[in-house]
């Protein structure tokens, strides 16, 4: 054994290769079951609706693809009873959609229009619309027949030979039943074009089995389809809005105190101090009730002042940090600054807060997650929907509507976290010591 | 500072006092008034729409024979007892690993990190879509393992009971409690980062005593490496039953507001929630946010009691 072999081993390198082995086994899982749940989150985002409510659940978000050749055949009735039809054919419903501008077919949109929830019962009844009656009602709904279990058979288009058109299979109904999303002939979704819950179309029709074709598709649509409909954009901007405000004045004012903590001499420095970390053990629901109706003296209920105004009194747990932080600069620094002449006002611009950037950063950085996750400070003091924070958007996104659109509230969720674990890759230093520190020296 | 031939001492002037005057001023009241108030109202009936009437102890009487309150009590404190040392024994035993030598770890720790920065609304949502009963994905994951026996997967946040099995129906039990437990563990990583750089500031001339007076990994972990954990550890479990008896937002959400099924789920911070901004009786809800607070000071006291004798302080 070396003296290098040595040295190592007495931080008990695992000297054996298996207990190596072993170790990156248990690892290797408790990776998988943490990192688990947030991949299942993105897979889910990226699915269509239909295929989350599979049962056994498919991993990879896929689509099923049919070439539809033929006339097609419609049922009218509501039951999703597979139509008796002498050949042993599948029955697929299929998603239309305008192939080229005088023959729109059907009009709907389900698993994109939540708030429209009986779109399906909708688009079921009045699933037909002759092309030209849509026409002269210029691509309204029209006029639709009556609802019924009478079965119809029309011609796509006036030219069937220019209505092929691809379709993608959204589910397989246990009966014989498959739902097919439709998609022009050159692979393109048309859903794309047609806009979600407003332009997406849908009809009966019949699909060969051997027509299907299965492949791996993910749907990043979902992505922008889900950010439009639980206006993500304007949640983001109130977010950031709270979020900086607050990080801003929260990192200024306590390094300030920290300052004041670390490097002052005044009557009652201890006993303020000490005040100040015991007030880390007041839980927030215990100054609740009165602080929200300070902020209503103050007409604030409604406003995002709630939300970052205190952030600029600092808060004890930033003063803390940042103290323990600056009691580690040189104390050399700060005496040589003073006999210079510097006043302390002086000595903390250019002289603490240069050398504290990292405490700095890192307490800036903490007040930014927990402004962007906070979720009961909005839920108690905003009041208005144009207002809500990403959090309390999302949470009302999700509640509003008798069946979760799951998709798209993965997608929301995930795009809604995906900022914190960016932030995390590219600062994962600031992080890993920042946390280490919070946790420790504390 | 004086020896006995220097000048008197003076003090000096005070020095950058007036730098924590924004803090003190926050203090006052962002944190002080509050807290006082909320005690002095804890003992009127107070509504938004009257003025605080006095009522002496008739609230803490009220809330002592309140079996919503007594659930909510018995729910926070045995979600604290079953989270905190779950959470704890996970850390500490993801730090010791993480702690080897090995390749990796820097990709171990961020990936057992991350749960942590998934925002607590999208956490709870997450979970809520994980934990479906009818097709969410560990009861998917489960239903071939059981369906062979006839047994059926939990109902997660839709039964109200713990942890168990059910003979009757032929149902695994795991209950909404124990499914908020789940969530709140799947954050420990953060606890195992804090472990992990406790660790490795431990000083090697203890591992090279420990390790030429004979002792084992497990010799080393329990006697030298545990120690010097214990204060990390006591602070930790200081800051978790703080943080653990103001959650509100996993169980708020994970129920649409209910805290069911069947109050399984409902905490105090609920109650306090509900009573004062549903059922506008502000008084009453600040005795509960009282009740809470003596809940976690005493906590708080008893875990530095217990630190006391436990914990190893270098060099105290």
């Amino acid at each position: 054994m070396t003296v290098a072999q040595e040295a190592e081993s007495t931080d008990l390198r695992p000297r054996r290769p298996w207990m190596r082995a072993g170790l990156h086994l248990f690892l290797l899982a408790a990776t998988a079951i943490f990192v688990f749940p947030l991949v299942w989150m993105v897979l889910t985002a990226l699915k269509p609706n239909e295929q989350t409510m599979k049962n056994p659940p498919e991993w990879l978000p896929r689509t099923e693809t049919a070439t539809l050749t033929r006339e097609f055949r419609l049922r009218l009735d509501e039951t999703r009873e597979p139509i008796a039809d002498p050949r042993p054919e599948r029955i697929a419903v299929v998603r239309l959609a305008t192939l080229d501008a005088p023959h729109v077919l059907v009009k709907g949109g389900r698993e994109t229009a939540g708030d429209r929830r009986d779109a399906e019962r909708f688009v079921d009844r009045r699933m037909l619309i002759a092309a030209a009656d849509l026409r002269a009602s210029g691509g309204a709904w029209g006029e639709a027949p009556a609802a019924g279990a009478a079965e119809m058979r029309f011609k796509v288009g006036a030219e069937p030979e220019k209505r092929l058109f691809a379709c993608e299979v959204l589910e397989t109904y246990p009966a014989g039943w498959v739902q097919v999303r439709e998609s022009i002939p050159d692979n393109r979704l048309l859903t794309k074009t047609a806009g979600s819950g407003e332009d997406v179309l849908y009809a009966w029709g019949v699909v060969p089995p051997e027509d299907l074709r299965k492949e791996v598709r993910f749907f990043w649509e979902n992505v922008p389809a889900s950010m439009r409909k639980m206006d993500f954009g304007r949640y983001l901007l109130n977010t950031l809005w709270v979020a900086i405000l607050g990080m801003i004045g929260t990192t200024f004012v306590s390094a300030l105190a920290a300052y004041a903590f670390a490097f002052g001499s005044f009557r009652a420095k201890a006993i303020l101090f000490g005040l100040t970390l015991a007030t880390m053990m007041v839980p927030f629901p215990a100054t609740m009730v009165p602080l929200y109706g300070v902020y209503r003296e103050l007409d604030w209920i409604g406003t995002f002042k709630p939300l970052w105004v205190h952030s600029w009194f600092g808060a004890a747990f930033n003063i803390f940090l940042l103290r323990q932080f600056f009691l580690g600069l040189p104390k050399d620094l700060l005496d040589a600054a003073r006999i210079d002449g510097c006043s302390e006002l002086q000595i903390f611009f250019y002289v603490v807060l240069p050398l504290s950037k990292p405490a700095l950063a890192m307490v800036a950085l903490f007040h930014f997650l927990y402004a962007w996750k906070d979720f009961m400070g909005p839920l108690l003091y905003l009041t208005d929907k144009g207002q809500f924070t990403l959090s309390l958007g999302l949470q009302a996104f999700q509640s509003q509507q008798g069946s979760t659109p799951w998709h798209l509230v993965m997608a929301a969720a995930a795009v809604f976290s995906l900022p914190l674990v960016l932030l995390f890759l590219l600062a994962i230093k600031t992080f890993i010591r920042g946390v280490a520190m919070t946790g420790i020296k504390g | 500072m004086s020896t006995p031939s220097a000048p008197p001492y003076r003090r000096p002037p005070p020095r950058a006092w007036a730098f924590v005057v924004p803090w003190l001023l926050g203090l006052l009241v962002f944190t002080l008034y509050p807290f006082a108030a909320s005690f002095a109202y804890s003992f009127t009936e107070y509504s938004v729409l009257r003025p605080p009437e006095p009522v002496g102890l008739a609230n803490y009487a009220e809330l002592s024979g309140d079996p919503i309150f007594l659930r909510a009590l018995y729910n926070t404190l045995l979600f604290a007892a079953l989270s905190i040392p779950v959470g704890v024994l996970i850390a500490v035993g993801l730090a010791k690993a993480l702690h080897a030598p090995i390749r990796g770890t820097t990709f171990y720790r961020a990936a057992i990190y991350v749960p942590h920065l998934v925002p607590t609304v999208a956490s709870a949502i997450l979970w809520m879509w994980m934990l479906n009963p009818d097709n969410g994905l560990l009861t998917s994951v489960m239903r071939p393992f059981l369906d062979p026996l006839g047994w059926k997967a939990p109902s997660f946040m839709q039964d109200d009971r713990l942890v168990g099995l059910d003979f009757k129906n032929r149902q695994v039990i795991f209950g909404a409690l124990p499914s908020l437990v789940l969530l709140s563990v799947w954050g420990c990583g953060q606890m195992a980062i804090v472990y992990l750089a406790k660790l490795q500031d431990v000083p090697q001339d203890l591992y090279e005593a420990a390790r030429l007076d004979g002792a084992g990994s497990w010799d080393v972990f329990r006697h030298v490496e545990l120690p010097q954990l214990s204060p990390v550890i006591l602070f930790n479990v200081v800051m978790a039953i703080i943080g653990t008896f103001q959650v509100f937002a996993e169980p708020y959400i994970m129920t649409g507001g209910q805290g069911g099924p069947n109050y399984a789920t409902y905490l105090l911070p609920m109650f306090i929630y509900d009573h004062a901004f549903d059922y506008h009786r502000m008084g009453y809800a600040c005795a509960a946010s009282w009740i809470l607070f003596g809940l976690i000071a005493l906590l708080t006291l008893i875990a530095f009691r217990i630190g006391q004798r436990r914990v190893y302080y270098a060099g105290a």
